[in-house]
């Protein structure tokens, strides 16, 4: 690793967590209550078979080649050129999404409360906060983690001051029109849980290596809880209204009201948003800047990170031309374009390498 | 060096961490506490809003030396465009002051557009990010702007008379996600309450009354259809299951005078039941209260008095849910009792297929009422007051 930094399991799943939550929740509830109405609660559950597979993936990858992400790993495996190939595609992945999310953290941020700063100067500030971060090595990404994630979390438990008006039988008919909508609604939530496989980029960098698959069940765990959470309590507030809401978690939070006096509550939201985004969007800015580094077997990493990051600006715009482009890209290509990346290519590369493996065995 | 770009950096922090560049101070807001609709001559759409006078807020009677009363803490102003949208650029050009939302729980349609259909102004308020999902929604009898021209003698403003006025929850309440969940429910219908302007006292100044909330209007779809009176809408909801603090006044059979009731609770069930076809629902209603006056001669502290109390308790229940079912499902047909979601809750393949039909089907659904009512207390005197020993009916 070019970093010598060591990180704890702990901070890894810090790290994790809302690389995973922050961006996707806001959205989540709406685009599976599209699909599985009144039984998207459902579509979270089913998501986990991916998650523990993408896991196991990256973990029994890291067993066979210690101390190596996937970059490394892929050229041991299927020799240098065909793994350069894996790793460039791995790099112009990350940094596309790293691109992506900046720009949907922007645009709910801009669209919602600074309805006059321009779009740039929010993603360039966030992108340079992330820079300096990543510029300061794994670390302090995860002592920033350490801090950041606990705000991320505890707002969400504040949804429970809701609890008068959740109408709890908003959740039946269960299953009324079969499993097949739940599946479709599964899409989304799976192409996000397999993101879990970026622990492939953290495992090396972990103090004691072996317990990397238990943190990353652990991460996999809090995050499906999160997901059934949410979806459950937009369920009860909103009912058959959730699939119309953009951000139905943002009319959760504006709905919370105790006495009159604790309300307009949107505020934290955009507050543990700002948190959980500058988190995530250092965790796919990592993963370019090592991808990068690795790839061209650059001797530090350091130099990379800040032009990195004006790429990953620059990817906020390109292609992007409104809201609703982004909103088909979540819906229609995230769900395919990650788990092919993410779960598909490491999956192949595990396949072969235990194959070639078991023929050296038996030679 | 070092030090000296250090110093530099941190200098330059000072302009920018203030974020006084784009500050907006209050006194350059206008604090809209609630808006209004009403529909113009030709059709277009007469926004008003409600603004505070931040001068005269708090300032009580004291500096109140004008003759004229207290100064006024409300102003109103309107706005004239072809949409929402259209006619509040219009009012931002006649307020010196930049509108601001965060206070504006009150939205009041008029009639007039609540008969032409609110489709449309309803996605404003969705679509918008500034109006909050709690805000109460009311239809207004007449002009809409009437209700925030008011000047109310006890409280800041008529909206803060509104607010307050639904939350005793009394009446028929809904906010803006819940009509937004009507809209997009499986009945198609929706209710919104009715906002009415009390005739003002004799000694009162001009303007100087409240609004009020009594009876609810029904929508088919996004169209006010009718309206129903404000003792019906207590029967609604009963059935609905919002009994909060009710007072019940009856008469018991066979004898003269009236018992109250207060507060009285209940809980509320729908079984939808499909049998040979034929669509039912029972309501069963689990009610209790406390006896708050007496105006027979019976004493309620006789355990077999009671029960004929209890039992007059329970048939006026039903009489009002009855009441409110005649009005509701067999003269509008409009079913904002939560029918169709009981029924796709409990028979979702049959509602899958029927569910085009519900209209036809809703004024049809035979309902049953099973009514347990029980009296728990009978205040601080036993036998009925006022009158002497022995003209108590003790059994």
């Amino acid at each position: 690793m070019l970093d010598k930094g060591k990180i704890s399991g702990l901070q890894m799943a810090m790290l994790l967590y809302p690389a995973i939550m922050a961006t996707f929740f806001l959205t989540l509830p709406s685009s599976t209550a599209y699909y599985a109405r009144n039984d998207m609660w459902m579509a979270g559950i089913l998501s986990a078979f991916f998650g523990v597979l993408v896991i196991y993936i990256a973990t029994k990858l890291h067993e066979l080649f210690p101390g190596e992400t996937i970059i490394q790993q892929s050229e041991h495996i299927i020799g240098v050129l065909p793994g350069k190939v894996i790793g460039i595609l791995f790099f112009f992945y990350s940094i596309h999404v790293a691109g992506l999310i900046t720009r949907m953290y922007a645009e709910f941020v801009t669209g919602q409360f600074f309805f006059k700063t321009p779009l740039l100067l929010i993603i360039a500030l966030m992108v340079l906060l992330a820079s300096i971060a990543v510029r300061g090595g794994i670390e302090v990404m995860a002592r920033c983690a350490v801090i950041f994630t606990p705000i991320f979390i505890f707002p969400l438990l504040l949804l429970l001051l809701l609890f008068p008006d959740l109408e709890l039988h908003n959740i039946f008919p269960v299953l009324s029109r079969g499993i097949l909508p739940v599946l479709q609604a599964t899409a989304l939530p799976q192409a996000w849980v397999s993101e879990l496989f970026f622990i492939s980029f953290f495992l090396p960098s972990l103090n004691s290596p072996a317990k990397g698959r238990k943190w990353g069940n652990i991460t996999l765990a809090a995050v499906l809880l999160s997901i059934i959470y949410v979806n459950l309590i937009t369920l009860f507030l909103l009912g058959p209204d959730a699939a119309n809401k953009t951000y139905p978690i943002l009319v959760t939070f504006r709905y919370i009201s105790v006495n009159g006096i604790f309300e307009n509550l949107e505020s934290l939201l955009l507050a543990m948003w700002i948190f959980g985004n500058f988190i995530k969007i250092c965790v796919f800015l990592y993963v370019a800047v090592v991808s990068f580094t690795q790839i061209l077997r650059l001797s530090d990493y350091r130099p990379v990170v800040f032009p990195m990051g004006i790429l990953a600006i620059v990817l906020s715009f390109w292609g992007i031309p409104d809201a609703s482009v982004l909103g088909e890209y979540i819906r229609y290509v995230g769900p395919f374009e990650i788990p092919a990346v993410m779960l598909l290519i490491p999956l192949m590369l595990l396949l072969i390498a235990l194959m070639r493996r078991s023929g050296t065995a038996k030679k | 060096m070092k030090i000296g770009i250090k110093f530099c950096i941190l200098l330059s922090l000072l302009v920018f961490l203030e974020g006084c560049w784009d500050r907006t101070e209050l006194n350059d807001l206008a604090l809209v506490t609630a808006m209004s609709f009403d529909k113009g001559e030709h059709n277009e759409i007469i926004t008003t809003v409600q603004i505070v006078i931040p001068q005269n807020q708090g300032s009580g009677g004291a500096s109140g030396g004008v003759s004229g009363g207290a100064p006024h803490k409300t102003t109103i102003r309107s706005g004239t465009g072809v949409n929402i949208s259209d006619s509040l650029s219009k009012l931002q050009q006649k307020t010196p002051r930049k509108l601001f939302w965060g206070q504006c729980k009150i939205f009041i349609f008029s009639e007039d557009i609540a008969k032409a259909g609110i489709r449309d102004e309803f996605d404003f308020l969705a679509r918008h990010p500034q109006p909050r999902e709690r805000a109460n929604i009311f239809v207004s009898k007449g002009k809409a702007a009437q209700a925030l021209e008011l000047f109310p003698p006890i409280e800041n403003s008529s909206s803060e008379v509104l607010q307050k006025l639904t939350d005793f929850k009394i009446g028929y309440k809904v906010t803006l996600q819940e009509l937004s969940k009507m809209l997009k429910g499986e009945a198609g219908a929706a209710a919104i309450p009715i906002v009415l302007i009390l005739p003002k006292a004799e000694s009162a100044e001009p303007f100087q009354t409240i609004p009020y909330v009594m009876g609810t209007a029904l929508f088919k779809k996004d169209k006010m259809i009718s309206q129903i009176s404000g003792k019906t809408t207590h029967g609604v909801k009963w059935i609905l299951n919002e009994v909060d603090e009710f007072t019940v006044t009856f008469e018991v059979a066979g004898n003269e005078g009236l018992v109250s009731l207060k507060p009285v609770k209940a809980k509320v069930k729908l079984l939808p039941q499909i049998v040979d076809g034929k669509w039912k629902m029972k309501i069963k209603v689990k009610a209790t209260g406390s006896l708050i006056q007496n105006g027979t001669e019976m004493d309620s502290t006789n355990p077999g008095l009671l029960t004929k109390m209890e039992k007059a308790f329970g048939q006026d229940i039903k009489l009002r849910i009855e009441q409110a079912l005649i009005e509701v499902q067999q003269k509008n047909k409009t079913d904002i009792l939560g029918f169709a979601e009981a029924f796709h809750r409990k028979f979702p393949q049959q509602w899958e297929k029927n569910k085009e039909r519900w209209d036809e089907l809703f004024p049809g659904v035979e309902v049953s009422i099973d009514v347990a009512a029980s009296i728990l207390r009978s205040g601080l005197i036993n036998a009925p007051g006022g009158i002497p020993e022995d003209e108590v009916v003790a059994k």
